[in-house]
């Protein structure tokens, strides 16, 4: 049924983005399960496939779910899901529960950049979303490893190995790569562009901040903040240090899914 | 090969920010204004100093600024709004008080934000867009009266009706030799460029209007004099020649300025607010404060004042077709800045009214378009040079 | 909630119908009173919504969660049944009048109509003429209707500029004479920064190619349509004679001019009269909107009560936009306040609300729906207020005196958003604080930069002393009949985070 022979009740999290879908399965706030696919044109299908990946990787089957959350982009098509509830908030919970002392999440992802104010217990005090365009997303980064004919894995060391940052003006990811490809064209090392890139994205993103505020600790959550190289550019420009947990900060969202799927799921 | 007036004036501007701060020391009011509806004359008759603000280019203040008013506000009204914040600009710094007029609606709203966010002590000029009216005039002559009375609130007196004919008298002359002079470098063999005329021009947003003046008097014969030489090279012999026209171009925004010399173009005319426009068709007929509303209210118009009648008798046209036949361009770059309203609305209606060879750019401050804009200023010039060579065939 | 017939030729779309079973209750209510077309009963009105209009506009019916214009859940609401009537019968009653030489007027949205209506004519805003051009082709679904309306504001795009308003759309439905229009006399309240220019526009459409082209002309193109622009001085505008002097002449001209269009004479008195009726208009408008406010529940949704400008179904919007017909909207009002009495008195909430609903009162230009109502209210919101209207419905019109073109002119001036922000921001708390709002959003579409440059001023001011969660969101496009998920992920976050 619905629980463990021990009693135990058993809650998923689904986070369908534009670029990858990820699940987490919890049993008493412990993770138990998880996966990371990457998306489908379907959503549906998407989010069906990453919940089913993270049950086998925990031997359970989807009846042994109490309750799921679902968010992301494409959790206006989770039929399977009890309830959907926003990124933000579920960014907000997942950052909290792996890092309780977090005040400011900056979650970078495939397709969206969001900045979220957190108290002491993970609830949203305020947000800035900047999804009107690429610059500072997991996709303007992939357009740019394109560019560079390199893996979007070696972004972040290539921009640490440079021994300068070229400056970047663009605010815009169609005009960041023709002025990357004229950067080329003039000779600059293809290190230093990258790390002018990483700048001038970190640069952009302190507009979301000046709307919310920053207090400390700063989290890093979303698949860019795998980029070793994001990190240091956004540390360098709050000139304090910013927290990437250990565990996976492309998951986060869908932790804080299933953290609230408990939450719901629990009132019983 | 640079006339030795222009270096005169060049170190008179870079003195300048530490005498206003002298100045002020000693009792001195600067008034510091964003538009050219702000009339001039009775500021310096009251004993004030006028200082036009304002610089372009800077994409880092443009950034700033975009914090607080919205990343839909054109990169001027931006960037105005980051160097107020900042506070680091000489003249801003040492501005009083600051006038804008609301002939441009964003610049109008920047004056609220200046006053909320960046604690600037602002007045603001009401201008009608129904400039053309007995009713606006009307209200523009009550503006204009109501800002006097402003004005002499911080001068501490009253308007003295004869320093106010004396200030008249002295920009008349102002703008007559200014016109002079720009009327000499578009010929042939100019011992001046336009965009040193640029920088004449500029220059008195800052300096001392009397000194001013006489800087004019001194170019002027400096210029008469070097015409006759023979020596002086020609240095535009088959340059395609331009005509400017659009948003502001305000000091420091070099890129298409750059740009269209570095593709070989030659600009023999413009109609900027921040270049020859405010000096064009502004005459005071009568010696008071009325005189100078209507005086202001009839010259050349900016573009963010809607004209309802028929194009042939719109004066920001006609001035610019005037311009067309005084300096024979060949042909017009009509320069836009994202979200200004006011000249990208009317930018195929120009070309149409026009009948030049003519181009649109649409562009903000940050390099990032450069290749594109490049390419298209390089375009423009071959196709208008390959018209040129044709016709000569 | 609704039954559904798909009654259309393409069966993938959906249908809604008013269920029979109302009909009996909806034929006891009252007629509706028009000036410019004779009454309607009940039975003419519940013929042309389940009949009619299915057939002749099916994309108002569309059963689709993404169409904004949704067909409100609440059809116990039967006020509701009449203000879609208001508007989906436009069309019908805007032809008939220009058929009798009743001048039709483009204006501007949230601004007073005295001037015109007192002299014989009909105001429409830019969302009005949108309607009834994209209505002018009947039969179509929501696809076919949003792709025509798409057209014609890529066309404007394409003539003028990209980074136009929305409202580029209606003027070159306008300039194409797709519909009558015999002049444009906007006030440019709100003082849009874009009105101003697509007006000076029509200068120059003898210019424009594709106008030259009969194929691409409508039946009502003219080759001159005469402008004029009713400037609205700005700056402290309330404490200067000079500027109540120049708005007084302008709406003098304004109402010659309409005279001369319609051949009725206009004196002061008639003036006074148009403004006693239409003060009665916003006074009972806002009976209404503090007797909703005041409820412990809300008595309807939020599509009833706020809608979305392209529908003007929302009760709230009708006490400004009528629909092209003061005394239909006057009538519409008065059931309307009957019925939210009478489910205040018995507790009823509106269908659609869920159970302790966050209040949310948005601020910003009517030329954006970003706030998709039946969404809003699907998440566990509803829409308590939207200020740009209000600030009109808000200002009652000083009836005494001689000089009633004076008395609507300082009316005008002293438009509550109209004033210095840090005033409309004091303003704006006021009716957060009576509406109860729980937070404020601050919407600005594509294009306005006037709206959007003091968004986060506004913001800041409630958010520090109102103390409630603000929200600026600006959007990419402005008449999306079918919401944005960029906007609905942000209202969810919002509306997720004061719930807590």
């Amino acid at each position: 049924m619905t629980t463990k022979s021990n009693g135990t009740q058993i809650f998923a999290g689904v986070d369908v983005g534009s670029l990858a879908s990820k699940a987490i399965i919890i049993a008493d706030g412990e993770i138990i399960g998880s996966s990371l696919i990457r998306s489908r044109i379907d959503t549906e299908e998407s989010g069906r496939v990453a919940l089913g990946e993270a049950l086998t990787s925990a031997k359970l089957s989807q009846s042994d779910i109490e309750y799921i959350v679902a968010t992301g982009y494409g959790r206006i098509s989770a039929p399977y899901a009890n309830k959907t509830v926003t990124e933000i908030t579920c960014h907000a919970k997942g950052a909290h529960h792996l890092h309780p002392a977090t005040r400011t999440i900056i979650d970078m992802g495939g397709q969206d950049c969001k900045a979220i104010r957190v108290d002491e217990e993970g609830s949203v005090l305020d947000f800035a979303m900047n999804d009107k365009c690429a610059a500072g997303t997991g996709r303007f980064l992939e357009v740019m490893a394109n560019v560079f004919k390199v893996s979007l894995d070696e972004l972040g060391p290539l921009s640490l190995s440079a021994d300068e940052a070229v400056p970047i003006s663009s605010t815009c990811t169609v005009f960041a790569e023709s002025e990357t490809i004229s950067l080329i064209a003039r000779g600059e090392k293809p290190a230093n562009i990258i790390r002018g890139i990483h700048s001038a994205i970190a640069y952009r993103i302190t507009g979301l901040f000046s709307r919310v505020g920053i207090r400390n600790d700063v989290y890093f959550s979303g698949g860019v903040a795998k980029n070793i190289g994001m990190k240091t550019a956004l540390e360098e420009v709050l000139k304090s240090k910013i927290y990437v947990p250990d565990y996976d900060p492309q998951l986060t969202g869908a932790l804080g899914a299933a953290i609230l799927a408990q939450k719901y799921g629990s009132k019983k | 090969m640079t006339l030795e007036t222009l270096t005169a004036i060049s170190d008179a501007v870079k003195r300048r920010p530490a005498e206003l701060a002298e100045m002020r020391k000693n009792g001195s009011k600067v008034v510091g204004y964003l538009c050219c509806y702000i009339p001039e004359e009775i500021v310096h008759a009251l004993g004030l100093v006028p200082i036009r603000l304002g610089i372009g280019g800077n994409e880092r203040l443009v950034e700033l600024g975009g914090h607080y008013i919205s990343t839909q506000n054109c990169v001027f009204v931006r960037e105005t709004l980051g160097l107020f914040l900042e506070k680091e600009d000489p003249y801003v710094k040492n501005a009083d008080v600051v006038a804008i007029s609301a002939s441009c609606m964003q610049m109008y709203r920047a004056s609220e934000l200046l006053k909320y966010y960046a604690k600037a002590n602002t007045i603001v000029l009401g201008v009608p867009r129904n400039f053309y009216t007995d009713e606006g005039r009307a209200y523009f002559r009550n503006e204009v009266r109501w800002f006097t009375e402003k004005l002499e609130k911080l001068a501490g007196k009253r308007l003295d009706p004869e320093k106010l004919a004396q200030s008249i008298a002295l920009f008349r002359s102002i703008r007559e030799k200014i016109r002079e002079i720009y009327t000499v470098q578009a010929k042939e063999n100019s011992p001046i460029s336009w965009r040193e005329v640029l920088q004449v021009i500029q220059a008195g947003y800052y300096l001392d209007r009397d000194q001013y003046h006489q800087f004019l008097d001194e170019l002027l014969a400096e210029i008469s004099q070097k015409s006759g030489k023979s020596d002086t090279t020609p240095e535009t012999d088959g340059k395609p020649r331009l005509i400017l026209s659009g948003s502001p171009i305000p000091p420091g925004d070099n890129k298409i300025l750059d740009l269209i010399e570095e593709m070989g173009g030659r600009i023999v005319a413009d109609d900027l607010c921040f270049g020859l426009r405010p000096y064009l068709g502004i005459e005071v007929k009568e010696a008071t404060v009325q005189g100078i509303a209507d005086a202001y209210l009839d010259k050349v118009p900016c573009a963010s004042l809607p004209y309802l009648k028929e194009l042939e008798t719109d004066r920001r046209l006609a001035n610019l077709s005037n311009l067309v036949k005084q300096f024979q361009p060949d042909g017009m770059i009509y320069h836009t800045l994202r979200f200004c309203d006011a000249f990208t609305f009317k930018g195929n209606e120009t070309k149409t009214f026009l009948k030049i060879p003519f181009m649109e750019i649409h562009t903000e401050y940050a390099g990032s378009d450069i290749e594109g804009v490049r390419t298209r200023v390089e375009a423009f010039l071959e196709m208008i040079q390959d018209k040129q060579n044709r016709r000569s065939e | 909630m609704a039954e559904t017939i798909a009654q259309n030729p393409h069966n993938a779309v959906k249908l809604f119908r008013y269920p029979e079973s109302l009909k009996e209750k909806f034929l006891k209510t009252s007629d509706i009173e028009f000036r410019y077309s004779k009454a309607v009963t009940p039975e003419e009105i519940w013929h042309f919504m389940t009949v009619d209009a299915p057939r002749r506009y099916p994309y108002a019916y569309e059963i689709n969660p993404w169409f904004r214009d949704q067909i409100s859940a609440d059809i116990g609401f039967l006020t509701g049944i009449k203000c879609r009537y208001l508007r989906l019968s436009l069309k019908d009653r805007l032809l008939e009048a220009h058929n009798n030489s009743v001048p039709i007027i483009f204006t501007q949205g949230g601004q007073t109509f005295e001037p015109y209506y007192a002299a014989g004519g009909i105001p429409l805003r830019p969302g009005l003429i949108s309607r009834f051009s994209d209505d002018m082709t009947e039969g179509q679904t929501l696809n076919q209707t949003s792709r025509d309306h798409k057209e014609k504001l890529e066309f404007g795009n394409k003539l003028l500029t990209t980074e136009s308003c929305p409202i580029v759309g209606p003027h070159i439905s306008a300039q194409r004479g797709l519909i009558p229009v015999d002049l444009v006399a906007p006030y440019l309240c709100l003082r849009c920064s874009d009105k101003q220019y697509l007006v000076e526009s029509y200068r120059n459409t003898q210019n424009v190619a594709s106008y030259q082209d009969p194929a691409s002309r409508g039946p009502y193109y003219k080759e001159k349509i005469p402008l004029m622009l009713i400037d609205y001085p700005i700056d402290n505008q309330n404490e200067k004679e000079w500027a109540t002097d120049y708005l007084e002449t302008m709406l003098r001209n304004l109402t010659a001019k309409v005279s001369e269009l319609s051949g009725k004479e206009v004196d002061d008195r008639a003036l006074a009269e148009e403004i006693r009726y239409e003060n009665k208009i916003r006074k009972l408008t806002q009976d209404i909107v503090h007797l909703w406010w005041k409820a412990p529940v809300p008595p309807t949704n939020s599509s009833d009560f706020a809608g979305t400008s392209n529908t003007s179904a929302g009760v709230f919007r009708i006490g400004n936009e009528f629909s092209g017909d003061p005394n239909g909207a006057y009538s519409v009002l008065k059931d309307a306040y009957a019925e939210i009495q009478e489910r205040v008195r018995t507790g009823v909430k509106g269908v659609g609300i869920s159970d302790d609903p966050v209040r949310l009162y948005i601020c910003g230009p009517a030329a954006t729906e970003t706030t998709d109502p039946g969404f809003i209210d699907s998440i566990g919101g509803v829409v308590v207020g939207k200020d740009d209207q209000w600030s009109e419905i808000c200002t009652l019109v000083d009836e005494g005196g001689n000089n009633p073109y004076r008395n609507l002119a300082e009316a005008i001036l002293s438009f509550p958003m109209e004033l210095p922000t840090e005033e409309r921001a004091q303003w704006t708390i006021d009716q957060i604080k009576q509406s109860r709002a729980d937070g404020m959003i601050f919407t600005h579409t594509w294009g306005c930069n006037f709206q959007s440059s003091v968004a986060r001023m506004i913001c800041d001011i409630v958010r520090d002393e109102a103390g409630i969660p603000v929200m600026d969101m600006g959007t990419a496009s402005g008449f999306n009949a079918q919401g944005e998920e960029q906007s609905k992920t942000r209202l969810g976050a919002f509306i997720e985070m004061i719930s807590g």
